[in-house]
């Protein structure tokens, strides 16, 4: 589980580090044509910069969130629970995973039709005119591992298991 | 009150209970949301909930797809490099060279590092445990208090948001359309009269309790060089970010991304010639840690927006507003109202749900109190427009809202540093901290009488 | 009452939208309809989701009614892009409103999925420039112009410079810092953004002419319309399409014609001579072969409904 997470925020990760390059190589035209500006020589930007950033950033965000259930980063106030008697804290934690999976499943669900409903409209963005759906679904698979990883977690706090793997 | 704004205010209630529940807050918000719309439709017909179920086909994509937001995991993703490469070690050692002599000269050299680590994190829990990590273990072998150090450190750490970038000042910007430059701008000279305060509470401590913060002997002299020298860069890159962002030379997410690029070369050039820096380990940690604060940023801003559309469907916060905007109550009362519920709220509640559950209720009523949206500044209560009624308001929640992070019970970065030293117990880490606090009330009392300071910089 | 209706729309409550549109029509249908019916208007995207999903949440019925701009789901409104096209709309947004009108059996299908109330444009839009004032097409070369649209951006293309897309929040912003060096917006939505004070010139054709405009979708969901009865549908029905169609491109003219008054008091409002002018217009047939080849993969007539646009247009601007 923990390998598989990883792998799917390492891919989050990457759409980011796309983003740096991408962002590096735009104020870097931004910057050269402002010198350049003088001798008469027009240095032009990543065509449909912003487009391209909002994609990526679609996948990462979404890619993000298995991982953050896994270690335990969704922000939760343990100030009731957390002195509570043991098995006060493991109902709660059943409840609250069982609770984590079904807003997950929910969510993947009508993504998922939004997916085929963006396809059938044909959108696109707005300079490049790239199809927005393909890039739905990295997100609908990324609610649908959010969703496994809050059921292994449901059913490890129902056998007693500790919640959180790895630092947070 | 009509039916629908009780049925926005049992979601409010709800939602509390919920999350003291230890509900994942982006869950709790979610469930009411779409509980409440569902009540909502119940009492008010014509607010249908099969149609408003099929808004959640495109609204999770849409709002990730955001190149504003692309801050959040860039500014984050900064600042774990900087942890992992040693830059956070290299402005405390280096700080701690030229000033470590002086009495409480560690602490202060701490709380110098953390704004430092501020100007290129943009989370308070990040800044907390990349400085208390590095900063604790040189307190402890100075022989400082142990209840006094974590609590320094503990302060230290609400600099990460209170110094521009700033999470809380962006999800703060994109619910009341602030300009997020304009925010960060404005919060440059707050931040710094925090450090000045903060600064000022540990040389009045330690002059009463001498014990608490031993002189330290001198750093050699080699050694104080080589940290002068480590020091240099990394001051480099961090005030050529803050000055970029003062001056306006760029817009914060571009800003957001060659920050975090300047701080990955760095520490892999660092790497090459001195052999300690960025190894691939730390950068793929760095990573994994960034997607584990960005996805629950993230997450809780989608929650936040859920919420939101049924607390507006409900009518609560216009009705709460219009009763602002008629009741006879003095705007400066009602502002202090505002900000001590903040300060109640924030001993239980984590800050950023505080923000986004919230300020959406208390933002209508200042703008109400302060004469509404289209108001002109000499005639505003608070003799500002409303632009500038959303940055001053802004920073003075901001200021107030971090304040939780170090009051008990519920104290996020009294948590992390005591984590890392197991050893202290959390009751003197939260006495330790507790002398900040006064510095922080005064600040905002400041900031009250003197909106002007803000605007400086702007 | 007996029914209320939800407006959704993604500008705030003090824009040309809600004071010469939204708020006049709730209010005669409120008044039309004896108090029947009841509206309810969220601006901002208050009501939750992205200004991209408004006709997605009206087709839906998220909301009753939205106001809203087809370029921002592009892909699906290519009809009503006609009117978009430079060389089709003539500065005024009465007589393109008007004409619109006339044309909507040939739009039907792009509006099939709702009711629509009302199709309608603003005046057209203006280059604000950040170094100020530019004497002909010449001086655009590489520099990088904010769009509104997906024509728009062919526009600039056309001219020589870059489009670039983004949200209107942060445009004051970009041009302030640089980012970009000009916008194409009518003075009714660049006044408002304080757009003067970070602008040095605006610049428009000889008498005000522009080189195009946008349309807006006023809809309501469908569905939900015919589910009112007969009686309060005719209010409806009364206060829609051609009845208002004058009166808010009237509106939307007026308030124009302030805005660039009141912008022209700060910093210079240039009018480009008329040889200079030509040279912005040079790409309009160009722009439109490009759409009409755009179309012709939809199965649209793109040269014919070019043709019956500007024949509609120049009977309502005489
Ligand atoms: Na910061
Ligand atoms: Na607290």
């Amino acid at each position: 589980m923990t390998a598989l997470v990883n792998f799917w925020a390492m891919i989050g990760g990457l759409c980011l580090a796309l983003i740096v390059a991408l962002t590096a190589v735009n104020v870097g035209a931004l910057a050269a044509d402002m010198v350049l500006r003088g001798w008469d020589i027009r240095v032009p930007g990543i065509y449909g910069y912003e487009d391209v950033v909002k994609l990526l950033a679609s996948v990462a965000a979404l890619a993000f969130f298995p991982l953050c259930q896994w270690r335990g980063g969704h922000v939760a106030v343990g100030l009731l629970i957390d002195p509570a008697p043991r098995w006060i804290g493991r109902v709660n934690r059943v409840i609250a995973q069982a609770l984590t999976t079904g807003v997950a499943l929910f969510l993947a669900w009508w993504m998922a039709i939004g997916a085929l409903e963006v396809r059938r409209d044909g959108l696109t963005t707005g300079i490049l005119e790239w199809p927005q759906w393909p890039f739905y679904w990295p997100g609908v698979v990324s609610m649908l591992l959010w969703a496994l990883v809050a059921a292994v977690m449901t059913l490890n706090a129902l056998k007693g298991e500790e919640a959180v793997h790895g630092p947070a | 009150m009509d039916p629908r704004e009780i049925t926005g205010l049992a979601g409010l209630g709800v939602l509390l209970l919920l999350i003291l529940l230890r509900i994942p807050v982006v869950v709790a918000m979610i469930a009411v949301g779409l509980g409440g719309s569902y009540a909502l439709s119940i009492v008010a017909p014509f607010l249908r909930f099969e149609p408003y179920l099929r808004q959640f086909k495109s609204m999770l994509w849409e709002s990730m797809a955001s190149y504003d937001l692309t801050i959040i995991p860039l500014f984050v993703l900064m600042g774990y490099v900087a942890g992992f490469s040693g830059l956070s070690r290299d402005l405390f050692d280096g700080i701690q060279a030229m000033i470590g002599r002086m009495r409480g000269g560690l602490a202060i050299s701490a709380i110098v590092a953390c704004a430092g680590f501020g100007a290129v994190c943009g989370s308070s829990a990040a800044t907390a445990s990349a400085m208390g990590r590095i900063a604790l273990p040189e307190l402890k072998k100075g022989g400082y208090a142990p209840g006094f150090s974590a609590g320094v450190l503990a302060a230290g750490g609400t600099l990460g948001i209170l110094i521009p970038p700033s999470v809380a000042l962006v999800i703060y910007g994109v619910i009341v359309e602030a300009s997020i430059l304009d925010l960060f701008r404005a919060a440059i000279l707050p931040g710094l009269i925090a450090v000045v305060f903060f600064v000022a509470v540990i040389a009045l401590y330690t002059r009463l309790r001498p014990e608490a913060a031993p002189v330290i002997p001198p750093m050699p002299r080699a050694d104080r060089l080589r940290a002068l020298l480590r020091f240099l860069p990394v001051a480099g890159i961090f005030g050529a970010l803050i000055f970029g962002l003062a001056f306006g030379l760029f817009t914060p997410t571009p800003a957001a991304a060659i920050g975090a690029l300047a701080v990955i070369l760095y520490g892999a050039a660092r790497r090459l010639i001195t052999g300690d820096g960025l190894t691939w380990s730390g950068l793929r940690e760095a990573v994994l840690s960034t997607a584990v604060t960005s996805g629950m940023i993230y997450a809780i801003l989608f929650g936040a927006a859920v919420l939101t559309s049924f607390f507006t469907r409900s009518g609560l916060p216009m009705g709460l507003a219009d009763w602002a905007a008629t009741a006879a109550i003095d705007p400066y009362l009602m502002l202090v109202i505002c900000l001590g519920c903040l300060i109640v709220m924030g001993c239980f509640l984590e800050s950023l749900s505080m923000i986004l559950v919230i300020v959406p209720f208390l933002w209508p009523v200042m703008l109400a109190v302060n004469g509404g949206p289209y108001v002109s500044a000499d005639q505003a209560a608070f003799g500002l427009g409303p632009d500038e009624l959303k940055i001053w308001f802004g920073i003075l929640m901001l200021i107030v809202i971090e304040l939780g992070l170090i009051t008990p019970p519920v104290g996020m970065n009294v948590f992390i540093i005591g984590a890392i030293t197991p050893s202290t117990p959390m009751g003197r880490i939260f006495a330790g901290a507790s002398m900040f606090f006064a510095a922080e009330v005064v600040r905002v009392g400041l900031l009250i009488l003197f909106p002007a300071i803000l605007f400086v910089l702007i | 009452q007996e029914v209320t209706l939800t407006v959704h729309h993604f500008l705030g409550p003090n824009s040309t939208a809600q004071r010469v549109l939204l708020e006049p029509w709730a209010q005669r249908v409120q008044e039309q309809s004896g108090g029947r019916i009841a509206v309810e208007i969220y601006p901002a995207m208050s009501m939750g989701g992205a200004a991209p999903e408004l006709y997605r949440q009206v087709r839906d019925g998220v909301a009753d009614i939205v106001w809203t701009l087809p370029s921002y789901t592009p892909g699906l409104f290519k009809r009503l892009e006609v009117f978009e096209l430079p060389g089709v709309h003539q500065n005024s947004a009465e007589a393109t409103t008007l004409a619109i009108q006339d044309l909507m059996p040939d739009l039907a299908e792009d509006l099939q999925d709702v009711h629509p109330l009302l199709v309608h444009v603003h005046s057209g839009y203006v280059l604000h420039m950040r170094g100020g004032a530019i004497g002909g097409v010449g001086d655009l070369q590489g520099m990088r112009l904010r769009t509104p649209s997906r024509i728009g951006g062919w526009l600039i293309e056309a001219w020589g410079a870059e489009p670039v897309n983004m949200p209107v929040p942060d445009l004051p912003q970009a041009l302030s810092r640089g980012a970009v060096e000009g916008a194409l917006l009518p003075f009714e939505a660049a006044g408002p953004m304080g757009l003067a004070e970070i602008t040095g010139a605006s610049v428009e054709g000889p008498e005000g002419a522009r080189a195009g405009t946008m349309v807006f979708l006023f809809a309501m969901n469908r569905e939900r319309y015919e589910s009112l009865p007969e009686d309060l549908r005719a209010v409806i029905d009364a206060n829609s399409g051609l009845t208002i169609a004058a009166e808010v491109g009237a509106g939307f003219d007026a308030f124009e014609a302030e805005m660039a008054a009141r912008m022209a008091r700060t910093r210079p409002v240039v009018q480009l001579s008329p040889e200079a002018w030509e040279s912005f217009r040079a790409p309009d047939e160009a722009v439109a072969q490009r759409w009409i080849a755009d179309v012709a993969g939809q199965g649209i007539d793109g040269a014919g409904l070019i043709a019956r646009a500007r024949a509609a247009i120049a009977v309502h601007g005489e």
